[in-house]
């Protein structure tokens, strides 16, 4: 599977927002996820897409949170590649 | 392939916007209050009810749903079910405190029960139930709970005032709402908004985490045993709390100077030298007016300037508008610049002569509203057109 890497780390909002929906257009099931990586939880992003079906897994290293956006049906595959 | 943006969490904007666009005009009002010398409680409740409850109730309408998950259904009834009953106490409290009308007193009582302490239960309800509780969401439990107690001891006293008995609750009733209420939820949300808006590192854990949960154990203690040293612990936690959250603005990565970063700057100076002064000297008027207006009122106009564009932005993107201006473009800087400063020097007046600030902090809410009609309008005026998703499908 693609991963499609989006580093919002040094952007105010709406930037992180717009990047990770602009991406989304071109995130595909069983082909391709995104990556956020922020600098905190993106809680608007996160309930914004929840309600749209798109799941997602927040892992932490130190201060940086790595967000993983996928479709349902890619978990596994998500999960693996990331080492959940 | 993800095709556009549908069922959104958000509250509709009027929701908040009906309480963000209430608490300038209960600042004018209580500078009308000031300058023509009404009681000092009905002063101080025109700022602590009138201007930053509204506020504060409107801001966890609008971030609860978004923030946390917790939904209001029919958001705008609910805000104007919460609204009519808090303008309609806030008055009555006024003319109850400042004008000596004691046959207001028990309305007073009963409808500021029904809208904060209801707001209180609802909100809390809805909170415990939430999947995930993030340190924000623990401080905003506690802010609330704080609100609860404060708003039924609030009631108490209201009963105690009708009967011309005696107000022993009223150090605990202002504990609880000045610092309970204000000051958890000004920690909370500052948790979610400076990191997210200022681009900074989230404070510590080691502080964050139990920060919140300490303030209100000390202030519950305060409250029980009524012992002066433990509202100094109370300080001294807030203390930390303003000293940890300059730090993380002072070593922020982009160094451009915005009036909103000032705000929250000052707040946190005001914030460090109000604990400072407590912790020293002792809790008199002067600690009041730095808390309320020094640093809530500092945090609140910050928060503002950067929350109204915010939302400008994300509920006309969410209808898929994308050619809005920018959110720096929404809020003119050099008005907001020159609010920052009536601002420190009604603060100063304030702190000194007292009275004279009135003209000021009438000409410092008047200037806020004209700074925020411009995304305010802008909001109003894509409402009315159609939503590029539903023409393109």
């Amino acid at each position: 599977m693609r991963e499609i890497v989006v580093d919002t780390r040094d952007l105010e909002p709406p930037g992180p927002m717009q990047m990770v929906l602009s991406e989304l257009q071109s995130m595909l099931p069983g082909e391709s996820f995104i990556h956020q990586i922020h600098r905190m939880e993106p809680t608007m992003l996160i309930n914004r897409l929840a309600p749209m079906g798109i799941e997602y897994i927040i892992k932490r290293d130190g201060s940086t949170y790595h967000i993983y956006y996928f479709y349902p049906e890619d978990r596994s595959h998500v999960e693996e590649r990331i080492d959940v | 392939m993800f095709d556009g943006v549908s069922l959104d969490q958000a509250p509709p904007f009027e929701a908040p916007l009906l309480f963000f666009l209430t608490a300038p005009l209960f600042a004018i009002v209580g500078s009308i209050l000031l300058e023509y010398g009404a009681g000092e409680f009905a002063i101080l409740h025109a700022f602590s009810i009138g201007f930053l409850a509204f506020i504060m109730v409107g801001a966890l309408l609008q971030m609860l749903p978004v923030v946390v998950g917790v939904k209001f259904e029919r958001p705008k009834r609910v805000a104007l079910l919460f609204w009519l009953p808090l303008v309609g106490g806030t008055l009555a409290l006024i003319a109850t405190l400042g004008f000596g009308q004691l046959s207001l007193a028990l309305f007073a009582a009963a409808t500021l029960l029904l809208a904060l302490g209801g707001f209180a239960l609802v909100t809390l309800v809805k909170l415990f139930k939430a999947p995930r509780k993030s340190d924000a969401v623990i401080a905003m439990i506690l802010a609330l709970l704080s609100l609860l107690l404060a708003t039924l001891l609030g009631g108490h006293l209201l009963a105690a005032l009708a009967r011309g008995k005696e107000l022993s609750l009223l150090p605990l009733h202002g504990a609880l709402a000045g610092f309970g209420w204000v000051g958890l939820l000004i920690v909370g949300v500052s948790y979610q908004v400076i990191p997210m808006f200022y681009i900074t590192q989230e404070l510590p854990a080691i502080v964050r985490r139990p920060l919140a949960p300490a303030i209100f154990a000390a202030l519950l203690s305060y409250a029980l045993f009524q012992e002066e040293w433990l509202f100094k612990v109370v300080d001294g936690l807030f203390l930390l709390f303003a000293l940890a959250t300059f730090w993380r603005l002072f070593q922020r990565k982009r160094t451009v100077k915005e009036p909103t970063v000032a705000f929250f700057q000052v707040a946190m100076i005001f914030l460090a030298a109000t604990a400072l002064y407590g912790l020293f000297h002792g809790h008199d008027w002067r600690y009041l007016v730095a808390f309320g207006y020094g640093f809530a009122m500092s945090v609140v106009y910050g928060m503002l300037y950067k929350i109204i564009p915010f939302l400008v932005w994300f509920h006309l993107s969410s209808r898929g508008f994308f050619d809005i201006p920018t959110m720096r473009e929404l809020i003119s800087e050099r008005l907001a610049w020159l609010h920052l400063y009536i601002h420190l020097a009604s603060l100063s007046l304030l702190l000194t002569t007292t009275k004279s600030a009135a003209p000021l902090i009438l000409a410092e809410n008047l200037l806020f509203l004209w700074i925020i009609k411009a995304p305010i309008l802008l909001y109003f005026r894509y409402k009315k057109r159609p939503s590029p998703f539903a023409t393109s499908t």
